[in-house]
């Protein structure tokens, strides 16, 4: 309440302050010039009129500079003389420079604008925000005849002034001509509206300095924002703000080296590529959680059966655990009279020494291919992409099997020999995998480029190395295998080949293969949190017949496998078996029979399900009373009293007295 | 007398809640002028295809200021007072390194 009492008497004294030094004011000096009441407008091609000439403009104009202030009705005062800055700066010959500021239109740049010798403004002054023109003449646009205006005044260059005035001013005609243009705008006056806003707003800042400086909070510095007039460097568009060049090297890098080697080599992993946008080094975090399944063992056999003769495809019936699978065809026995040659088909287990010629030249080079169970199971191989795009190829076996590996030198080879060596216990988890879908399709990703050449000496000896083995080739077709049992130990193992070719400048050549042996899996049963293993369960694995859509006992007399297995004293299995749909049958004595769910293994890969089993619920509510058995025990016993003791009172009274 | 201790604890902690959600309160008004001014300075700046005007660098001021933070300020009256490309870029890289980790406390 006393603060609007307060309020109000200072608005008034404000007002009558205004109102009497505003009407001395009004009054130009002599020694000054002032805009004449006639020609004191300009044109803004965005902004409208400006007046120079308003009752409270107070526009001097020296030898020096022009003081005071101009009025948009659009957009408010403009200050040609801001504290903070020279202003609007005469250069004493009428040639103006410098900048004014309006609070809703930023600075006004007067360079551009002069005064003539008969006191009239000519020439543009360009507003620094949107670069739009303020016109002082009409005789700029010679639109005078539709449009008279213009801002003069009695002020007059030095060179065109009387010799011993001190001042441009000349005296001004006792009245002046009143012919106004039709199209000009009505005189603009401050409204008073504004200028009891303009002193309540210096009243509330006074009294927040006052209350600031008695609450000890000091005046807030960020009231007053100073933004240079000159358009710094930085903001005029003529750097590149961010280094390109070196943004430019990290999202435009081509894949690595091994990955495009892959791309090159392999179409359809270029296309999957292409497909899904992985072209740059920063796309490779696409690869993320993405599985890829290429094909390969199908497209390259298909290529060799279509060179075979009808000859030599029936001689695949013979070979043991060979299967043609032919789409379109019911049953894949006895299928080899219809595949004609050429046909598609799918064949799967063929040994390596059953290639073809053809097929063998075809076979890439420097890559270890693993088979198992007699070759009858590819090995599923994985790509695995590093946080650096290392490409990295692993298999995974179970512990005790027998091995083939099977790999092609570039040219005559004087050994080559095979370390496996151990990594680590615990296999590790691999994020980005893309799975090969075969054992050949595979050896498509093994080109030249991802062979590591070394010098004389192979830092293997610097490892564990837990056995080593030579490759060999009896039948001197080119192709060196070895056969290795794979370790006991559950973990992941290097198989490293070097290969020492004659060709000295081939040297000797080092391929890197990671092993991940997985436990095998056990059959258990769960007693208090714990895990006891089952001795002498019988495991029986039944696979999917996908031509009968039946599941058949799997045979693994074919993959030189038992079915159905005895687990051991610590209750474990093993299958390694092919591609297919599975599921187990678990029997123990003592123990519920298990049957198990389907399930799909996409590649050759060994089983290691851990299989609980429950024991038989016989008399299971003996062995574990509870106490609603036991209280149903004594109510039935109570009853069977009650019964009893019925019968025999019964009886004593029948009994003759 | 129960009552009493009991609304005097109960204001007590109430109090303390009422600091405590402030202070978050004035975590997340900052953290939005942070990514205000970062969003400016990238659209307004950073994509800018003509010389950044007047008005704009105002409005930029006027931000910056309003973060009240004197790391901020310091690399953006850097980045301002650039004379080289090579001295913006280093300070466009320094001043939204500190803006984001500015966001993420």
């Amino acid at each position: 309440m006393v603060n609007n009492v307060v309020r109000k008497w200072l608005l008034l004294g404000g007002i009558f302050f205004l109102t009497f030094f505003s009407a001395s004011l009004v009054t130009a000096s002599d020694t000054n010039g002032t805009i004449g009441t006639t020609y004191k407008y300009a044109w803004g091609e965005n902004i409208g009129w400006l007046n120079f000439g308003c009752d409270e403009c107070n526009v001097a104009i020296t030898d020096d500079a022009i003081a005071g202030y101009a009025w948009s009705s659009n957009l408010g005062w403009i200050n040609l003389n801001p504290d903070n800055s020279a202003g609007v700066v005469n250069d004493g010959e009428g040639i103006l420079s410098g900048s004014a500021w309006g609070s809703n239109l930023g600075w006004i740049n007067f360079s551009g604008v002069t005064i003539n010798t008969s006191g009239e403004f000519l020439g543009y002054a360009t507003l620094e925000s949107d670069s739009s023109q303020i016109n002082f003449n009409c005789a700029n646009a010679s639109t005078c005849t539709s449009a008279d205006f213009k801002v003069a005044t009695d002020w007059r260059p030095a060179s065109s002034r009387l010799s011993g005035t001190t001042s441009g001013s000349v005296a001004r005609p006792s009245s002046t001509p009143s012919i106004l243009s039709p199209i000009l705008p009505p005189s603009i006056t401050v409204p008073i509206q504004t200028a009891i806003d303009n002193i309540s707003d210096v009243v509330n800042q006074a009294s927040d300095f006052l209350s600031g400086l008695f609450s000890g909070r000091e005046p807030d510095e960020n009231a007053l924002v100073e933004v240079p007039k000159v358009t710094p460097l930085a903001f005029r568009v003529i750097w590149d703000l961010l280094p390109n060049r070196e943004i430019n090297a990290f999202v435009f890098a081509p894949l690595p080296y091994e990955l495009r080697t892959l791309v090159n080599k392999f179409s359809e992993l270029d296309k999957t590529f292409k497909e899904v946008g992985i072209e740059k080094l920063s796309d490779i975090n696409k690869l993320s959680g993405i599985t890829l399944n290429v094909p390969g063992l199908a497209d390259v056999l298909n290529t060799t059966i279509k060179t075979m003769s009808a000859g030599e495809i029936a001689e695949l019936e013979k070979i043991s655990g060979v299967s043609l699978n032919v789409p379109g065809f019911s049953g894949a026995g006895g299928m080899i009279g219809q595949v004609g040659v050429g046909k598609i088909s799918l064949i799967e287990g063929l040994p390596i020494a059953k290639f073809s010629l053809a097929a063998k030249n075809n076979l890439p080079t420097e890559f270890v291919f693993a088979r198992a169970s007699g070759e009858l199971v590819d090995l599923n191989v994985a790509l695995s992409v590093g946080e650096r795009g290392e490409v990295t190829q692993k298999i995974s076996s179970l512990p005790g099997q027998t091995m083939k590996l099977v790999m092609k030198p570039i040219s005559a080879a004087r050994s080559v020999t095979g370390y496996v060596i151990f990594r680590a216990p615990t296999p590790k988890i691999s994020k980005n995998s893309i799975l090969r879908s075969s054992l050949v399709a595979s050896a498509l990703f093994s080109m030249v480029g991802l062979v590591e050449e070394t010098s004389e000496i192979i830092p293997v000896e610097q490892k564990l190395v837990l056995s080593s083995f030579k490759y060999t080739d009896d039948d001197r077709d080119g192709i060196y295998t070895a056969d290795i049992t794979t370790p006991v130990v559950p973990g992941e193992y290097d198989i490293i080949t070097v290969i020492d070719y004659v060709d000295p400048e081939l040297g000797s050549r080092k391929m890197s293969m990671i092993t991940v042996i997985d436990p095998e899996g056990y059959v258990f049963e769960e007693n208090d949190g714990k895990e006891t293993r089952i001795p002498s369960a019988i495991v029986s694995l039944y696979r999917l017949n996908t031509s009968s859509k039946q599941y058949e006992l799997w045979p693994a007399e074919n993959y030189q496998q038992e079915n159905p297995q005895i687990t051991d004293i610590r209750g474990t299995y093993s299958f390694l078996v092919p591609a297919g749909t599975y599921y187990f049958h678990v029997e123990a004595p003592s123990y519920d029979i298990f049957k198990g769910k389907a399930f799909v293994v996409a590649e050759g890969n060994g089983i290691h399900q851990n299989i609980e089993l429950k024991s038989a619920q016989k008399l299971k509510w003996l062995s574990e009373p509870d106490w609603q058995t036991v209280l149903l025990i004594v109510v039935l016993l109570l009853l069977v009293y009650n019964l009893y003791r019925n019968t025999l009172r019964d009886r004593l009274l029948r009994l003759p007295k | 007398m129960i009552a009493t201790v009991f609304f005097g604890l109960q204001y007590f902690t109430l109090t303390q809640e009422l600091s405590e959600i402030k202070t978050t309160q004035s975590k997340v008004e900052l953290n939005g002028k942070v990514i205000d001014f970062a969003s400016m300075f990238i659209t307004k700046v950073l994509q800018a295809d003509q010389e950044v005007d007047f008005e704009t660098r105002l409005s930029l001021e006027n931000a910056v200021r309003g973060l009240e933070d004197e790391e901020i300020m310091a690399e953006w009256q850097h980045f301002v007072g650039s004379k080289t490309e090579a001295e913006a870029q280093e300070s466009v890289k320094d001043l939204l390194e500190i803006l984001i980790g500015k966001i993420k406390k």
